[in-house]
């Protein structure tokens, strides 16, 4: 049986669950609810759960510490602090650099186990009301008639072939009481199996049904009618009971040892170094993270199921059709299997399409980081985030969003002071937003900072030699002007959004899953960048045009008019001129694409193409027609020949080479 | 030892060997898709399988006369791996001939002079009937880094 895909599947399982955690910590930060608190006790325990039967042994160290921290926080012995959740968010952090250091040898998280344990032990040590516990915990002992139970758990093959998801069956077991298990045996030769110690006052058939989807592996037997833990928890209640004594009594002796002692705890601002380290690591990894695997909505797949059962009737059809040389039948047939083609790429892109949430879900943290270490109160707003986009899309979209947040963050939201001063309210507000039109999406990234000042942009801009100082430029050109490259307009580098990759890269990864990025700003007002994205790209709506013996395809969408007679449009084929709705307008032409190709045609045909307010025309020999087209990479070969940005196979087996009208026109106004 | 099978076929004057595992398809006719400012070495690409394949142009690499013929030549499918991921190409060829093995006795190496080609892109060479095949080391001759002129 492969352990293995079990773990791969827990490891998975646990980040979901980290990440959730962590969106719970903000909203505890935000607000104390004790809902949030016992989910956040609920996940450590599952984390805890689970880890112990993958032998994550630290992992189960630590979660032990949050959750028993937590639990007074649940019975209200603990209030919750700031430092408790930056912990908190710590231990997440930490678990997850656990779950990728099995064997636990990596020196950093040695020592951060280590200050963690120790921070968990202080915040305990220093915050339980020594009010007799004791007297506290009948509830405890109420439970009588607890009996330990014990579990043999034998994960088979057949377990994994079920999709059972352990981690809700441990969930449940663990709504019945006390737990423990121990891991399975690494020895190849030995019958793996997990060892479950139950304490509970339920009887057989309510732990039965626990397990119900696994009881197939399992052993149940009833090992004894007290808790057997009971002994060993009572020691290490007299042990805490101890500790608080002396506590009390350093305490008294005077606050001088109580500092002492309060030294000897490691203090937070130390580990929060190691702390920063793991932190940004973790936000490379949480931006690019692409997953491989995607949530796909039940109902798509029931169309799939339908649209197949279908295909499968109609080709019988066809079939018997052929056999009865029945012209009719054939030809009706294969009308309806064509349609059915078109369903099923729909239904195929359909199933690419994924949701915003999971993305956002990672930046909220991000978010919450990064406004800490600058300083700044951040309200991070979010609507539409059940828009849903290709997941080759959203893969690429992760960096440059991030990107643009940060930017927002660092230099459009004031600090906290200023922004009191300028009469707003001290928290800033990031706000995401996407919305669909048609097959478009817009996502609009906000802020109600600062502002650009463009009179700064524009002197920046002459002063590096992009323009001549005197050229006039709309505000909305100015703006335009911090996407150039090379172009920072960070007064000092600051180690967030100044790293480096600048507005020119957003400008590129946009571009290069075929989207457009326009900004709107006002000084004083805020900032608010516009991204344009096709819904899905792996299918493009085309015209088919033909120059020179080569098949090419051009984007609909760019496409402004088509002209049949271009004869007498060309105004100077010299300076590559046309006249086009009463405008000079410039020309590629195809044909010259090639060294050898002839010159000056007849019947020449004309593409307008439009795109972001700028015009040229396209010179090919004829148009072929709309095409539909299913975009495939070129290949590294041609990675040089960027105005062409894919290949799409052409129903007789032929191909046309998809041009990337952007480029086009940058490449050729360059050559010449 | 083991024999090994190897596709020979001809260009320009001279035959040459391939190993048949590194071989796919032959196509006999199939339109090229010229492709403008590609790669001087580079002709066009041709459908494979539904996968778009990059033609190479087996004259101009060997420095051969190149003419108008090579756009109905016989193209040569391969695959090469490299770094993990594994390419498709299409090389031209004149003639495809025979499929013949040879046990790696039979694989002369080369002198580094006389040849007119760089020896790190040839194996060695097979005697058959009085001729010489020469041995291609596909995966350096067609790698996608290699651009230059091997004569």
């Amino acid at each position: 049986m492969d352990m293995h895909q079990l773990k791969l599947k827990f490891i998975e399982e646990a980040e979901t669950l980290l990440m959730s955690l962590d969106n719970i910590l903000i909203a505890l930060e935000k607000e104390s609810s004790s809902e949030s608190v016992a989910e956040v006790f609920r996940i450590m325990h599952t984390i805890k759960g689970a880890s112990g039967m993958f032998g994550y042994d630290k992992i189960v160290e630590i979660t032990h510490e949050a959750e028993s921290l937590f639990d007074l926080v649940r019975i209200g012995q603990l209030n919750i602090t700031p430092d408790l959740l930056e912990i908190t968010f710590s231990t997440a952090d930490h678990i997850r650099v656990l779950l990728a250091d099995e064997a636990f040898t990596n020196e950093n998280n040695i020592q951060r186990h280590k200050l963690l344990k120790s921070a968990f032990h202080s915040i305990k040590a220093a915050k339980v009301q020594p009010v007799e516990i004791e007297n506290q915990s009948e509830p405890q002992k109420k439970v009588s008639g607890v009996r330990t139970w014990n579990i043999l758990f034998y994960p088979g093959e057949e377990l994994i072939k079920r999709c059972v998801n352990m981690l809700y069956t441990l969930q449940d077991l663990a709504a019945l009481g006390e737990f423990r298990i121990s891991g399975y045996s690494p020895n190849e030769n030995e019958v793996r199996f997990w060892n479950i110690f139950l304490i509970t006052a339920c009887s057989c058939e309510e732990i039965e049904n626990a397990l119900m989807f696994v009881m197939d592996f399992c052993k149940i037997t009833e090992i004894a009618n007290f808790n057997i833990f009971e002994s060993e928890a009572l020691e290490k209640r007299n042990a805490e009971i101890l500790n608080q004594a002396r506590f009390i009594e350093s305490e008294a002796s005077g606050s001088t040892e109580f500092q002492a002692l309060k030294q000897a705890q490691p203090t937070f601002p130390e580990f929060s170094s190691i702390i920063e380290e793991n932190r940004s690591a973790f936000a490379q990894t949480q931006v690019r993270n692409a997953t491989t695997r995607i949530n796909v909505d039940v109902a798509k797949l029931d169309s799939l199921m339908y649209l197949v059962s279908e295909l499968v009737t109609s080709k019988s059809e066809l079939l018997i059709g052929i056999q009865k040389h029945d012209e009719e039948k054939v030809i009706s047939a294969s009308e309806k299997i064509d349609k059915l083609a078109k369903l099923f790429s729909d239904n195929a892109l359909d199933i690419r399409l994924v949701s915003l949430r999971e993305m956002l879900d990672k930046f909220r943290r991000l978010i919450r980081d990064l406004a800490k270490q600058l300083g700044k109160n951040i309200d991070f707003v979010i609507a539409g985030e059940d828009t849903e986009l290709d997941k080759t899309i959203i893969d690429a979209l992760g960096e440059p969003i991030m990107h643009l947040i940060r930017n927002n963050i660092d230099h459009g939201i004031e600090p906290p002071e200023l922004r009191i001063k300028s009469g707003k309210p001290s928290t800033g507000i990031v706000r995401f937003e996407a919305v669909k039109t048609g097959n478009n999406v817009f996502i609009t990234i906000s802020d109600d900072g600062k502002g650009i000042d463009t009179a700064y942009i524009y002197n920046k801009a002459v002063e590096k030699g992009f323009i001549n100082s005197g050229t006039q430029l709309s505000q909305k050109e100015i703006l335009n002007l911090i996407f150039l490259p090379g172009f920072s307009t960070a007064q000092s580098l600051s180690d967030i959004s100044g790293r480096g990759v600048g507005m020119d890269i957003v400008l590129k990864k946009i571009k290069e899953i075929r989207g457009e990025i326009s900004i709107l700003s006002e000084v004083g007002k805020g900032t608010s960048f516009t991204i344009k994205l096709q819904q899905t790209i792996s299918i493009i709506d085309t015209l088919l045009i033909k120059a020179n013996h080569t098949t090419y395809a051009i984007p609909v969408d760019d496409i402004e008019a088509c002209l049949l007679e271009a004869g007498e449009n060309i105004a100077n084929r010299q300076s590559n001129l046309i006249v086009f709705d009463n405008e000079l307008i410039p020309f590629v032409n195809l044909n010259s694409q090639f060294a050898a190709s002839d010159q000056d045609k007849e019947n020449e045909k004309l593409i307008i193409i439009k795109k972001q307010n700028k015009r040229y025309a396209i010179i090919s020999d004829s148009i072929l027609g709309e095409y539909q087209a299913v975009i495939k990479p070129l290949g590294q070969t041609f990675s040089d020949v960027q105005f062409l940005s894919g290949a799409s196979l052409l129903g007789d087996g032929s191909i046309a080479l998809l041009i990337d009208t952007d480029k086009l026109w940058f490449e050729t106004a360059i050559n010449q | 030892m083991e024999k090994e099978t190897f596709l020979t076929f001809q260009l320009g004057q001279d035959l040459f060997a391939v190993e048949v595992s590194n071989v796919l398809e032959v196509f006999e006719k199939q339109t090229i898709t010229l492709v403008p400012r590609a790669p001087e070495h580079i002709l066009g690409i041709v459908n494979f399988r539904g996968n778009i394949v990059p033609v190479i142009s087996t004259h101009q690499k060997f420095n051969l006369p190149f003419n108008d013929r090579d756009l109905n030549s016989i193209l040569i499918v391969f695959e090469t791996h490299s770094a993990g991921n594994h390419h498709f190409f299409a090389a031209t060829a004149d003639k495809v001939k025979d499929v013949i093995e040879a046990s790696p006795g039979e694989i002369i190496p080369i002198p580094e002079i006389g040849v007119s080609y760089d020896s790190k892109f040839i194996r060695g060479a097979i005697r058959r009937n009085n001729n010489f095949i020469l041995l291609l080391e596909t995966e350096r001759v067609f790698s996608q880094v290699e651009t230059e002129v091997i004569s």
